[in-house]
């Protein structure tokens, strides 16, 4: 317990010095404000994504699209039955 | 022009409390640029959070949460970095196995074997020596965390302390 106590006694001794108005002065300097940065990481963030979005639609989009196997090329069918349906009722009446 | 509400109370803030945040972050960093990284990061956080204090605490109880909340996070960030330093040497990415300057002064070496809530509720009951409420209340954590994570902390120092005699 002698040695922790001293120990917590050297910690205590322990003053490093502060320059109190550069630290104030730097503070405002060279700090960023939080919405500023998270406008930054944000911008960022959804450049990365429409980046990535727009490769994975360039490689698989028509594979998606053609494919009547996947949900994307059912729909896009359904929607042209549909098309042609409609196309198809206009011009018989 | 004159200053603002928040700005004149900041300028308060500041000059009644900035010796006693900086004893606090002086002993919790062991390095002159963390203490200096944590003290400002401390007192930019009092002065974004200064117009939302609606003074339902004291302003020392709200001040004080957010200096050892944000110097205990602050810790956290250079302990994940620490890991990485250590992750990259392992893949002989980087040279130096971690920041020469983390075991600068050997008067840290056993304060450095907590984590970060241990060293801080070291500090602030037997160097600070503030009563353990109060460091429950800024920590915002039970009491009985409080004595368990000063007990636990206190064998480890010893340990340590032995171990380098």
């Amino acid at each position: 317990m002698a040695e922790y106590e001293n120990y917590i006694g050297q910690i205590k001794k322990f003053h490093p010095s502060a320059d109190y108005p550069a630290m104030l002065a730097k503070m405002f300097q060279t700090k960023q404000p939080g919405w500023l940065d998270f406008t930054a990481k944000a911008c960022v963030g959804g450049i990365v994504i429409a980046l990535i979005s727009f490769a994975l639609f360039v490689n698989f989009g028509p594979f998606l699209v053609n494919n009547e196997e996947t949900l994307f090329g059912y729909v896009y069918s359904q929607q042209e039955l549909i098309d042609g349906d409609v196309i198809n009722y206009i011009y018989s009446e | 022009m004159g200053m603002t509400m928040s700005e004149h109370n900041f300028a308060d803030i500041y000059s009644h409390h900035k010796e006693n945040v900086w004893q606090i972050v002086a002993r919790f960093a062991d390095k002159q640029e963390d203490r200096e990284d944590i003290f400002q990061e401390v007192f930019l956080a009092i002065h974004r959070n200064l117009p939302r204090f609606r003074g339902e605490a004291a302003i020392g109880t709200w001040l004080y949460r957010i200096a050892v909340n944000t110097a205990i996070n602050h810790q956290k960030k250079l302990n994940r970095q620490k890991l990485l330093f250590k992750f990259l040497a392992g893949l002989r990415l980087s040279e130096a196995s971690e920041p020469s300057h983390l075991a600068e002064l050997a008067l840290f070496k056993p304060l450095d074997k907590l984590n970060p809530r241990q060293k801080m509720i070291v500090i602030l009951a037997d160097v600070e020596e503030r009563p353990l409420e109060e460091i429950a209340s800024w920590l915002n954590l039970p009491i009985g965390t409080v004595k368990s994570n000063l007990s636990r902390a206190r064998e480890i120092i010893k340990k340590e302390l032995k171990k380098h005699g």
